[in-house]
């Protein structure tokens, strides 16, 4: 229990974080990091050394999440035509997004848009890897992902202008 | 203003946060895994197979040995139960350290996010400082766990969240050999935890080659013939089948086929049909006496009452019990392919082989003895060699020396047997 603890205090911080981006909300984020937990202690021999401890038990952690979709709901059906928009470029002011507001626009998603786009955008996996881990097409990954990008612009671009000043989280 | 991809915003903002969970998850986990260690009650499972054992002893054996059978087993139980509670203390003293350390940790880390702009350094040093003092980790690297910084910590999601971007990566590097070691130590945990809860059981065809003897000169079956029985060599086959209670103690039991075999040479073979002088029954109804030669020089003129029927006869006598054991052992030396446990206990022998052979150039008689007893017992104690050559398989050599306990129901004139077996087998773990 000892070591456990250990690897709990050193990597809880940045697995919650991923759990956030993954999951609808808090809760879920909680119970994601729980499951994610208990699995890597399970597996953890069959870690080998050879590779980053910290990508291992991230990968742990996204796949618990991913699991989760495939077993618990159903992911939501979405359009699989790509759409003509792919630049996504946005003009805005930097500080007027906090990362609170944009955790919570990434938890707003759809369920396949913000899988989609955590996998791609934050955590770096090819539209062949994301196909293969959600069971889709390649196709339906890149669609899924620039309906992701468009309705994360559209969310910024109203933010930004209705605020003039930097956004701040209710307490 | 800036001209930016949605992705780079993204990532630059979100990439590599940190956000604190709540200290309930880790309660949860705790208790999980809790759960899962103390799923199964090892102690339990070894009281439940002794007792299994007991109980068929007990319908098995006349009630005239109830009381040696009661013994036994209550010094057992207090050899296994020992350094069990031993263990469980120093666990629970182990623990209580450990979850003051992580409740110490998330109040000091709860205080620290009220304060937006201090740094997690301290708190972190905190954290590194208790796991040393506890774990006694003397891994200088651990304080790099501190040099995080901060660049930004605000309140979150549903009031609880705290997020910090963390500008620096630096001290990533130097995490790594902490990394690595943790996951040893949660690895050797799993292993431990493993141990206990799998390949608990063994079970082993053995075979044995024994070695008869007595501790006295004398003979069970004629007075006149001391100093001329001779154990020989006989055999012993069947299946042990042995429960792991922790690392160190096991329980043993099993069922065993055995002879034992003495013999006499240069007997004088006297029958008499108004006098039973020996303990033997014959199947022709005969009786005789039986003298020794190698005690004294025979004169003939010594049996005028009898008849000499030979003076250089052979005593073959054969007994065979079905030997169900009950043991322990104890593990001296455990390497990864090589272990040396001592194993203590006592048997049961049921009788189910009685033959006496005689043989002359004039005679050749079998009967049996009429003072064995139907069923005896031994005191064992010995050592087991085991050569773990394939997963889950082991060879052994076990050399146990048995004494036997009320062996003979009437005079046996002294007559202590003990047996030498070299027990061998191939045994599985499951």
């Amino acid at each position: 229990m000892v070591a456990q603890s250990e690897v709990y205090r050193l990597f809880s911080d940045k697995l919650f974080a991923v759990c956030l981006k993954y999951s609808r909300n808090y809760q879920e984020a909680e119970d994601t990091l729980q499951d994610a937990f208990l699995i890597i202690f399970d597996k953890i021999k069959q870690y080998k050394n050879t590779g980053s401890f910290e990508g291992w038990i991230k990968r742990i952690a996204i796949n618990t999440a991913l699991q989760k979709y495939r077993h618990k709901s159903p992911l939501q059906m979405v359009s699989e035509i790509p759409t003509a928009d792919e630049v996504s470029e946005i003009d805005f002011k930097n500080d007027v997004f906090d990362i609170d507001f944009l955790l919570g626009l990434i938890q707003q998603l759809p369920d396949r848009y913000r899988l989609v786009f955590n996998l791609y955008v934050l955590d770096n996996y090819s539209h062949k890897e994301i196909a293969e881990l959600l069971k889709v097409s390649e196709g339906t990954s890149k669609s899924n992902l620039s309906r992701a990008r468009q309705a994360l612009r559209k969310q910024l671009e109203t933010h930004q202008k209705k605020e003039h000043k930097p956004w701040k989280t209710k307490i | 203003m800036e001209n930016k991809n949605i992705d780079p915003f993204f990532q630059e903002k979100l990439k590599d946060i940190t956000v604190t969970p709540n200290p309930t998850v880790w309660k949860a986990i705790r208790s999980k895994l809790k759960k899962k260690k103390s799923r199964i009650s090892p102690i339990i499972w070894g009281y439940s197979g002794v007792a299994a054992i007991l109980i068929l002893g007990f319908f098995l054996f006349p009630f005239s040995t109830q009381k040696k059978l009661n013994v036994l087993p209550e010094n057992h139980e207090q050899i296994t139960t020992a350094p069990k509670e031993k263990n469980n203390s120093l666990n629970n003293k182990k623990e209580k350290l450990i979850n003051r350390t992580i409740e110490d940790a998330f109040i000091a880390s709860k205080k620290e996010t009220k304060k937006a702009t201090v740094s997690i350094k301290n708190t972190q040093q905190l954290f590194a400082n208790n796991a040393i003092q506890n774990q006694g980790l003397k891994d200088p690297t651990k304080k790099a766990l501190g040099d995080d910084e901060i660049s930004s910590e605000k309140k979150g999601v549903n009031d609880k969240i705290t997020v910090e971007k963390k500008s620096k990566k630096e001290s990533y590097s130097k995490k790594v050999v902490t990394k690595k070691n943790l996951v040893d130590q949660v690895s050797d945990d799993k292993k431990t935890t493993k141990q206990h809860t799998k390949n608990r059981w063994e079970v082993t065809p053995v075979f044995a080659v024994l070695t008869s003897n007595s501790f006295s000169n004398t003979s069970p079956i004629d007075k006149d013939l001391s100093n001329s029985t001779q154990g020989n060599t006989s055999y012993s086959f069947g299946v042990q089948v042995a429960y792991q209670l922790n690392k160190q103690w096991s329980v043993r039991s099993g069922i065993h086929l055995q002879e034992l075999i003495y013999s006499n040479h240069q007997v004088a073979i006297v029958s008499s049909s108004t006098e039973n002088a020996s303990n033997t029954t014959f199947d022709n109804g005969d009786a005789f006496s039986f003298i020794s030669r190698s005690n004294s020089l025979l004169n003939t003129n010594d049996f005028t009452s009898f008849s000499l029927e030979d003076t250089n006869g052979e005593i073959l006598q054969k007994y065979g019990y079905l030997e169900i054991p009950l043991e322990v052992e104890y593990s001296v030396l455990n390497t990864k392919k090589f272990s040396v446990h001592m194993i203590a206990g006592f048997s049961s022998l049921f009788l189910n082989k009685n033959e006496i052979q005689i043989n002359s150039n004039t005679l050749s008689i079998s009967g049996e003895a009429n003072n064995l007893n139907t069923i005896n017992f031994s005191g064992n104690i010995g050592l087991d060699f085991e050569y773990a050559f394939r997963k889950n398989w082991t060879l052994n050599i076990n050399p146990m020396f048995k004494t036997q306990f009320q062996t003979f129901s009437e005079n046996a004139n002294g007559f202590k047997p003990y047996f030498i077996g070299v027990y061998t087998g191939v045994k599985y773990q499951f």
